[in-house]
Formats: C-alpha cells, sequence, structure tokens
C-alpha cells in the first residue's frame, strides 16, 4: 500500500503556520524557564515564605533579663559589686 | 505554577497532544486495536493529524514495536503522506543534524516493523555521519531532550554504548529537569535512562517515573514517554 491508497490524506496541503507549528514543536528542547529552586520565580517564592516567617518583634515574648543571654544582668550586678 | 506544557496555541499543538493521549492508551491497552488511520479519521482536521504524526515521529510507531504487532499497510501509508506534506527543511543547517536523527529512529523503526522507506519523498537524507555528543553533562541533557524520538527503543547500539560510558551525566540531567519541575524534558531523559534498564537499572529510575506520573497526569505528552519507558524497561533486550 503506498500513500495514493489513502486518497483523504494524499492531497493535504498544509498551511503555513501548521508547517510552522511543526517545526517549533519538533525543535523544541527544554522549557526556557525554570520553575524550581534557584529560579527568579524561586527565588521569588523563597523570599515571600521567609518574609512571613519574620516577626516585627522578635523578643516580644522573651524574658528582658534573657534577652542577651544574661549579659544585661551581668553588667548590672557587676556595677552593683 | 504551571509544571506542564500545555498545547501550543494553533492546531498542531492539540492534536499532537491527542495523539500522543490515543498512543498512551495503546501501550496500557491489552490488544492489538490500535490504528493510525482510525485515529486520524476520527480527528478530523487532517492536516493537523499528519503534522501530530510527523512532531512525534518514531513514537507513532511504539504500539506496535513495543507490543510486537504488525504496522497495518494504510497506517504506513499515512505516515509516508506525514512525510511527504510535512518534509524535512533543506535551508535550516543548524538544525539539519536533529532532523538526521530524528529520520534516522524512523526509518529504523519502520524497517523493524518491515517497511522500506528509504525512497519516500520528505525524508531527510539518512547519513552515518555522526556527531560526538556535548563533553559537559548539562548541553548534553539539552540535545538529548530535543532527540527524544531517537530515545529507546529506537536507540542504536552504538549510542547505547555511548550512554553507558555517560550515565552518572545523564542522571544528573534528570535530577536537574526534576528540580527545574520541566516535566516533559524530566520524562524524556527517564526515558533515555532506560536505554539499558534491563540489565542495569538506575535507582532513580523508578521514583522519577512514579514522580512524573503524579505531576504529569494532565500532559499527555508527558505520559506518553513514562509509559514509553515502562514498556521498554519490561521489555526484553534484543
Amino acid at each position: 500500500m503506498s500513500v495514493r491508497d489513502v486518497p483523504a490524506f494524499a492531497h493535504v496541503v498544509p498551511t503555513a503556520q501548521e508547517r510552522i507549528e511543526v517545526q517549533a514543536l519538533l525543535t523544541e528542547g527544554e522549557a526556557p524557564s525554570s520553575h524550581g529552586p534557584g529560579s527568579e520565580r524561586g527565588a521569588a517564592l523563597v523570599l515571600l515564605l521567609l518574609a512571613t516567617l519574620l516577626s516585627a518583634d522578635p523578643d516580644r515574648d522573651e524574658p528582658v533579663e534573657d534577652a542577651f543571654g544574661g549579659v544585661v544582668q551581668n553588667l548590672a550586678c557587676a556595677a552593683l559589686f | 505554577m504551571p509544571i506542564t506544557s500545555a498545547p501550543t496555541p494553533g492546531t498542531v499543538g492539540p492534536a499532537v497532544h491527542l495523539l500522543a493521549g490515543a498512543l498512551t492508551r495503546a501501550l496500557l491497552e491489552e490488544g492489538d486495536g490500535f490504528r493510525l488511520g482510525r485515529f486520524l479519521a476520527d480527528s478530523g482536521d487532517r492536516s493537523a493529524g499528519l503534522a501530530a504524526v510527523r512532531v512525534l515521529g518514531a513514537d507513532v510507531l511504539t504500539p506496535f514495536v513495543l507490543k510486537g504487532l504488525p504496522l497495518p499497510g494504510e497506517d504506513a501509508a499515512l505516515i509516508e503522506a506525514a512525510v511527504r506534506v510535512y518534509p524535512a527543511p533543506q535551508d535550516q543547517p543548524r538544525e539539519t543534524a536533529l532532523w538526521r536523527v530524528r529520520e534516522a529512529a524512523l526509518v529504523r523503526a519502520l524497517a523493524a516493523l518491515g517497511v522500506d522507506a528509504s525512497g519516500w519523498e520528505g525524508l531527510t537524507p539518512v547519513r552515518p555521519a555522526r556527531q560526538p555528543p556535548a563533553p559537559e553533562w548539562v548541553p548534553l541533557a539539552v540535545d538529548l531532550v530535543r532527540l527524544a524520538c531517537a530515545a529507546p527503543p529506537f536507540t542504536d547500539a552504538t549510542v547505547r554504548e555511548e550512554l553507558a560510558r555517560r550515565r552518572l551525566d545523564l542522571t544528573r540531567g534528570l535530577v536537574r529537569a526534576l528540580l527545574r519541575r520541566d516535566a516533559l524534558s524530566a520524562a524524556r531523559l527517564a526515558r533515555w535512562l532506560t536505554f539499558d534498564a534491563v540489565t542495569a537499572r538506575p535507582p532513580l529510575l523508578a521514583p522519577a517515573l512514579e514522580h512524573l506520573e503524579i505531576v504529569g497526569a494532565d500532559d499527555a505528552r508527558v505520559l506518553l514517554e513514562t509509559t514509553i519507558a515502562r514498556r521498554t524497561m519490561t521489555r526484553p533486550p534484543a
């Protein structure tokens, strides 16, 4: 059997747009942009996540004397004695 | 966030996705019910249908090659029509090597099914001149993604020997594609990694395929690649 035996398809004439699409799909490689870690979009998401984790007042629930590992308290005692 | 490839605008991209879906179903189902002619007749747009056949290249033969089924004469004639209607470009030297590799895989697959395509109008002359693979692993992976139509089961012995020396580079390419969330490229590289999966299956291959089948569940082209990879892995070596 040859292509002439498939009459419905033997005389198909593609448009220029279809030829361009075929060429583009045939030669396509990997995705031009990454969506994973390290990508521009991925980095933006990491920054957004970090921003949500940051607190405007990180020492809010922490006792004053422990804020600097007890250093302020030690200095106060040293000044007294 | 898009992690799979949507059909490109126009008529050819959707037709490629439809044909990829039909091929995937044909590979997953038992029996010999798939006919390329029936699919193209049902799809309506003849020109886009033939374009899809040309884009998928040798992959349209996977249901026959991987299941050991004879290729109907009408289907062979339709592939010939697709090659004639969408001939390889003669004025794009940068793409010549790519076309040659694709055409060689198609001719080899047809020959395995008993069809001599050497004189077909529109085919790029297949010459034995072979370019050495890229020495760095990223360019190698990028090249192999573009040459997925020549991936297993259509890989010849010489390429398999070269890949055996670059197994780590190939695996690095797969990991890179997964991290980039480029599911189609990752699926294609996973398919390349099946070049000797019967004797030496990389540990990453099975979980990578499972991952891709989940994230690419809506992408017919990703699923076609993973399905071909799985079928190739279970196929006895030639």
